[in-house]
């Protein structure tokens, strides 16, 4: 073993690398001055070194010793503080997104005026706005309704006869959202949920995506990592029919959440 | 400072260092010298027990230049370090008198 490899060995578990380097010098004198020794005695150089290295001793546990002993809590304080102070930010960045996830989410094309243009272009007239209050928390995940929204419009259809003519089509929009910090594990769900069961109204009113013994239903969804949006259509013989609130299935044990138009609240 | 177990090697430090000061590779030569040869320890093991008696402040360090420019670490004995030496060796008498007193009678 040369004096370099011994110094590294038994210096190796002085956790800081200043107080490492300090003792390391330190040992490396002490060689010196021993293989100076031996040199004046008459030994040549290599063997004086070899002997040197020898008379230190077992590098292993002068290592153990050393770094007992050099065990540095300031320089583990400092390296604990960081892993703490990236927690911390860790933490604090995800508490916040579990509180806000509005700040993350980007929300659809919610109507701003009187007009709702959906993706397909299609224009609706905005008859009435409701921004209903409350968050519903069911299975990891929250639900808020950012707004719901009252659209008539007019079409033109082809009727049995087979002339063109404007047909009138009203829809209660409701607009949810859910959130979870479970990004692995987005409300994918839901939008089954809806389309699976009947949603309910206040006048007793069904409506599925099956419309033959009900109203007509449907259901869009973006996801998105910690949020996941959903656009309800209830559609509504006409504007007059807007009921007092209405009840949308949402999975997690026959959850629901029910949007009460009245008190703009959700339950 | 709690009481700590003592090894002998740190009372036979303390006691070379009550002298004067000196350098690791002095301590050893002093201890391998005065015991005439009973002491030989290996001398890797010393800087331990150096930077141990440091740490609990009953020696203290500084570095000096020899003249072909080489640094060096002395330590010299504290004010603390010479009341433990005193108490070690109260507690080192009594334990070879009683050594002795066992032996003589074998």
């Amino acid at each position: 073993m040369t004096s370099e490899s011994w110094l590294y060995r038994a210096t190796r578990e002085i956790r800081f690398a200043p107080d490492r380097e300090a003792v390391r010098q330190e040992l490396r004198g002490h060689l010196a001055d021993r293989v100076e020794a031996l040199v004046e005695q008459g030994r040549p150089l290599p063997e004086a070194e070899k002997a040197a290295v020898e008379a230190m001793g077992d590098p292993e546990a002068v290592a153990a010793e050393l770094g007992r002993i050099h065990a540095p809590w300031w320089g583990y304080l400092w390296r604990a503080s960081q892993v703490v102070l990236v927690l911390a930010v860790v933490i604090a960045v995800w508490g916040m997104l579990v509180q806000r996830p509005d700040l993350l989410g980007s929300r659809p094309d919610l109507p701003e005026g009187d007009v709702y243009a959906t993706r397909y272009g299609t224009e609706w007239d905005v008859l009435e706005m409701w921004r209903p209050a409350g968050t519903k928390k069911l299975g990891g995940y929250w639900f808020r309704v950012p707004m719901a929204w009252l659209m008539g419009g007019e079409y033109a259809s082809e009727n049995e006869a087979g002339e063109m003519v404007e047909k009138r089509s009203c829809y209660l929009m409701v607009c949810l959202r859910a959130d979870t910090w479970k990004f692995w594990e987005p409300c994918s769900s839901g939008q089954d949920m809806v389309l699976e069961n009947m949603a309910l109204d206040s006048e007793g009113e069904h409506y599925g995506w099956d419309s033959r013994d009900c109203r007509p239903l449907f259901c869009e969804t973006w996801q998105e990592p910690f949020t996941s949006w959903y656009l309800v259509w209830f559609s509504l013989p006409g504007p007059e029919d807007v009921p007092a609130w209405v009840e949308v299935p949402v999975g997690y044990g026959g959850g629901t959440v029910r949007v009460d138009l009245m008190a703009e609240v959700i339950s | 400072m709690a009481k700590k177990e003592m090894g002998s090697t740190s009372m036979l430090v303390l006691a070379l260092l009550k002298e004067k000061e000196m350098y690791g590779y002095q301590i050893i030569e002093e201890l391998d010298r005065r015991s005439e040869h009973v002491f030989q320890m290996k001398e890797g093991t010393l800087y331990p027990v150096l930077h141990g008696l440091e740490k609990d402040r009953l020696i203290a360090a500084r570095e000096a230049e020899t003249v072909k420019g080489r640094v060096r670490r002395y330590y010299a004995v504290t004010e603390k370090g010479l009341r433990v030496l005193e108490e070690k060796k109260k507690e080192w008498n009594t334990f070879s008198k009683a050594v002795t007193a066992i032996l003589a009678g074998a």
